[in-house]
């Protein structure tokens, strides 16, 4: 099952859940672990996974054929993203800012545009002991984090990871597009929060988009358990969303997570809490409906 | 020779905009007879993207040089493909600003002189964040 591990607000510790979970999985039953936060990976550095395969991920962005080009402004007045400059003697095309979508050269009236393969970052797999592994690195200066996170996705697919028992992804923070992209094929949702306003605000944000409107089953890791502001509990317990995992504000958790060392392995009492937490994670999710046979 | 100038409101006696691609007006003048225009900035509220869609406005209004206190690395890049030179001013009027360009008194800008998306936050409107990513297929 696909466990997606996010969160909204960022530094709340969905990596060292996420870690923490696929290192207790892995010791019973196959596993594979993504690391989608494309922008800053660093699930490897708690995993340290031999790396074995890399491919580079591509988005079409077109080119202009200056000889063909009549500068009619037709390309820049279609793209959504303005990555595209009609001077008048003179197109621009600003690859950082395109899509890829394509309706550039769709709509060029003269047939003035291809398109190239543009590199906007890498996949990385391997192994990390018994876990498949697998992360993407969005290159620095890209502003497009999707499509990396698509192709990570389709990269483990490819490999039979989707089909392991546990298939677990570190999600990136935020609700936008990337945090989308790994959510929308999740089982279940774990949510990790801490018990701050900070905390509460982008988990409010996140269930929004997890349950409410991708309709994944949601559970709640409270991490930094510090017992000082129950306002994430009261939220939790008004909308019915089950606290599957606490972990408590300790300085010996900072302290082997600052040398790399995950919490099951710095701190193996740590380890019962997490087996715990994948059998309720897998409690949540939904029933595979017999009778819609929907489920592709 | 038209030059424009990123503006904080309306006419000549508006204040010089400290951002560019998102400022909310931009005034055309005619540097020979003083006539202003005043344009409404479409980028304004553009999730990204807004030097490249400001700068290709004016330049398709007939803008033979730029005056901004701040220009992004996009607009500067449009800018100098198009061979237009971009002049910086330090604040005052519009009108200031185009008596120091007509004295030669403003700095010619050869780059950039903020990052992209500086002027994000400054035009209002919470515009971080929207907008990134493609939309993919569903897996069949």
């Amino acid at each position: 099952m696909r466990i997606v591990v996010a969160s909204g607000k960022g530094g709340t510790g969905k990596t060292l859940v996420a870690t923490g979970l696929a290192l207790v999985a892995s010791e019973t039953a196959p596993t594979a672990l993504l690391d989608a936060d494309v922008e800053a990976p660093n699930a490897a550095l708690f995993l340290h996974p031999t790396f074995h395969h890399q491919h580079a991920v591509e988005v079409l962005t077109p080119v202009i054929d200056e000889a063909l080009c009549t500068h009619c402004g037709r390309c820049a007045e279609v793209c959504a993203f303005h990555a595209i400059a009609s001077l008048p003697d003179r197109t621009l095309v600003f690859e950082e800012m395109c899509h890829g979508c394509g309706s550039c050269t769709l709509n060029c009236p003269e047939g003035a545009i291809s398109e190239v393969p543009h590199a906007i970052g890498m996949i990385h797999a391997g192994q990390a002991g018994a876990v498949a592994f697998a992360e993407g690195e969005l290159q620095i200066g890209e502003a497009m984090a999707t499509p990396i996170i698509h192709g990570l996705s389709r990269y483990a697919e490819a490999e039979g990871w989707a089909e392991r028992e546990w298939f677990i992804v570190d999600s990136p923070p935020g609700t936008a597009c990337p945090v989308i992209e790994t959510l929308r094929e999740a089982d279940v949702a774990l949510l990790v929060t801490e018990p701050t306003p900070f905390g509460l605000h982008d988990l409010r944000l996140a269930v929004n988009l997890a349950r409410d409107v991708l309709q994944v089953p949601v559970g709640i890791v409270l991490n930094k358990d510090d017992g000082l502001d129950p306002s994430v509990e009261e939220y939790c317990e008004a909308e019915g969303l089950p606290i599957l995992m606490r972990i408590p504000y300790r300085r010996e958790i900072a302290e082997s997570y600052s040398q790399g060392r995950p919490l099951v392995v710095a701190l193996p009492e740590y380890r019962e809490g997490f087996e715990a937490l994948l059998k309720k994670a897998a409690a949540l999710r939904k029933p595979v409906a017999a009778a819609s046979g929907g489920a592709a | 020779m038209k030059v424009v100038v990123s503006s904080s409101g309306p006419g000549l006696d508006s204040e010089v905009s400290p951002i560019f691609g998102r400022c909310p007006y931009f005034v055309l003048v005619d540097t020979e007879t003083n006539d202003a225009k005043t344009i409404v900035n479409p980028a304004i509220s553009a999730s990204g993207g807004a030097g490249v869609q400001s700068s290709q406005m004016l330049i398709r209004e007939g803008a033979e040089a730029v005056i901004g206190m701040n220009v992004g690395p996009n607009a500067m890049q449009v800018f100098v493909a198009a061979g237009i030179p971009v002049y910086q001013a330090t604040g005052g009027t519009v009108q200031q600003a185009v008596e120091a360009l007509r004295a030669g008194t403003l700095p010619l800008l050869s780059g950039p002189t903020v990052s992209t998306d500086h002027g994000k936050g400054a035009a209002g409107g919470r515009g971080m964040g929207g907008g990134r990513g493609m939309g993919m297929g569903r897996r069949g």
